[in-house]
């Protein structure tokens, strides 16, 4: 290691809230800076993988999805309504990626103080919200295992691979939704933190969604005043779009609702850097994460 | 330039109820740079509270604190740059992952390059008599393995103030031993060390100057080394005096 010399005082302006690192010396460029704070996601990125290998904790809901597949396909076949398999198949897929995320997500922020790794984060010079949003994108990337799990359920049930008529429309919606779940997950933990009675719903929270989310039965079937709030739900917006990009009728306005599952999760983002904001300020206020 | 400069530095925590309890009480603190500092106090003395404050994670309810000249609510990005911490002993690290992996992990929160990690990682495992398992998850580690790695990881920013709390706690007398000698060898690189403990033997061993702190307040600032066998003396005066004073809150 280095012997130092005395580094002379920065004289720029210093924002203590700016949502920049600033990496030691010399002062970088901005394509340098970006290319810090990407280094910051894909780090926290790998941390959470690998603090997830060989965890099954965190895997629980995935358990349920070819239990769920199983009913949910028999269902349809039994009533005779093979066309309605992808219905069937996305259902349990959309809820795995919800609850997995949402309850990795909601224990991020406490388990990090119960490990004493949370101080460290904040006295470090990189963004918490960076790293925060690298370990819930692991998390809810991995939670796609729920797709291919569901799939494979249901082409093994109805005896031939279950189509994704529009494949590059169906990864696209995919893309867009787990950037979305990311964004909102990232709300929900902060929310578990400042809101501890939210903890105790926790699991009872993911059924509503389920409904407003569209998981199984399309929004639009839904009566209207649920139908409304449904549409502020990123969730809803994607199950529409995955279940037509598998239906082999072209897909309208595919641009638009790409858009529209964008800017519902740009919402969660802006709402879940608020919170955090909010969260890490009572964290040094009052030295705890919960109220006294 | 002063390493650590708190003016009237105040903290109060709300207790259950409605009560406060003043961990801080207006201390005012002045500790040089390169040179090894010992905070030394019983338990709930403010320490750690100290020691948060400094490195940025807690806020003080009144007063200021300075770090190498940088205050630590106004300019805490700047603060976050400078130090190193190591807090809570063997806890702080991620079990799951390697001793490699975790000080990777650290170096990319501050900032370092892909280069620099590499040679910074390899280069803290040998220090630390740590690079034979440096592929080996930290469940598998002795608690005072896992002390070491922690020590690492306060050092991967190459922080010109290094923060420890409590660092020592628990350690077996060999690895203490060798603790101190990696102390001193980082004062010798020029840094200054802020150190806790309630171990005397330790404060002695290794400090420049001795701060020694009670209930929030500071009852004497030793600027110059202790000699051997002097602090026992002071530290039981100057707290068996406390003790008489007022009746103390046991704090486990
Ligand atoms: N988050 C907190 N909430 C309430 N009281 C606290 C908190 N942190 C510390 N204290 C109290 O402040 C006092 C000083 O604590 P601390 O700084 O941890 O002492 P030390 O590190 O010297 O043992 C103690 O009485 C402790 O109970
Ligand atoms: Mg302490």
């Amino acid at each position: 290691m280095s012997a130092r010399a005395p580094e002379p005082a920065s004289d720029r302006p210093l924002d203590p809230e700016s949502p920049v690192a600033e990496p030691k010396s010399p002062i970088p460029g901005a394509g340098e800076r970006i290319r810090a704070l990407l280094f910051v996601v894909v780090a926290s990125f790998c941390l959470q993988l690998r603090q997830m290998r060989g965890n099954a904790d965190w895997m629980m809901p995935l358990i349920t999805t070819p239990l769920l597949t199983i009913v949910f396909v028999t269902i349809f076949l039994h009533a005779g309504r093979l066309e309605l398999v992808s219905y069937a198949v996305l259902a349990p897929a959309m809820m795995a990626m919800w609850s997995t995320s949402l309850m990795s997500a909601g224990e991020l922020i406490s388990s990090e103080r119960e490990n004493g790794s949370l101080e460290g984060l904040i006295a470090a010079p990189a963004p918490f919200g960076l790293v925060l949003f690298g370990r819930i994108a692991a998390v809810t990337t991995l939670s796609l295992a729920g797709f291919a799990e569901a799939w494979v359920t249901g082409s093994l049930l109805i005896g031939e691979p279950v189509p994704i008529a529009q494949p590059w429309h169906f990864s696209a919606a995919v893309l867009v939704t787990v950037l979305a779940m990311t964004c909102w997950a990232g709300v929900m933990s902060s929310l578990f933190v400042l809101a501890r009675s939210a903890r105790i719903f926790q699991n009872s929270l993911s059924y509503p969604f389920f409904v407003l989310g569209g998981v199984l039965v399309p929004v639009s079937m839904l009566p209207v005043w649920v139908e409304v709030p449904s549409r502020l739900v990123f969730l809803s917006w994607s199950s529409d779009l995955l279940r037509d990009s598998m239906a082999p009728v072209a897909v309208d306005d595919l641009l638009l609702r790409l858009g529209t599952i964008t800017l519902l999760g740009l919402i969660g983002l802006g709402l879940s850097l608020f919170l955090l904001d909010r969260t890490l300020k009572r964290v040094r206020t009052t030295g705890r994460l919960t109220h006294a | 330039m002063n390493a650590l400069h708190a003016n009237s530095l105040t903290r109060a925590f709300a207790t259950r109820g409605s009560g406060t309890r003043v961990a801080l009480d207006s201390v005012n603190l002045t500790l040089p740079e390169g040179r090894v500092h010992a905070l030394l106090g019983p338990n709930g003395a403010g320490k750690t509270t100290l020691c948060r404050i400094a490195s940025t994670v807690l806020l003080p309810t009144s007063g200021t604190a300075h770090i190498l000249g940088h205050d630590v609510v106004t300019e805490a990005r700047a603060v976050r740059r400078l130090i190193g911490i190591v807090f809570g002993g063997d806890r702080g690290l991620y079990d799951r992952l390697t001793a490699q992996e975790n000080l990777q992990f650290w170096c990319s929160m501050h900032g370092l390059k892909r280069r620099e990690t590499k040679v910074r990682t390899s280069e803290l495992l040998e220090r630390l008599g740590l690079a034979p398992r440096r592929a080996d998850r930290v469940e598998t580690f002795s608690r005072g393995m896992k002390q070491r790695l922690h020590l690492a990881r306060g050092l991967v920013s190459d922080p010109e103030l290094l923060i420890l709390d409590e660092p020592t706690v628990g350690m077996d007398p060999i690895s203490a031993r060798e603790f101190r000698h990696l102390i001193t060898g980082l004062r010798d690189e020029g840094r200054t060390v802020l150190l806790t403990t309630h171990d005397l033997a330790e404060a002695e061993a290794l400090a420049e100057t001795v701060t020694m702190i009670d209930q929030g307040t500071i009852l004497r600032h030793v600027d110059s080394p202790p000699e051997a066998g002097t602090l026992e003396p002071l530290y039981f005066d100057l707290l068996g005096r406390v003790e008489d004073g007022t009746a103390r809150g046991m704090d486990l």
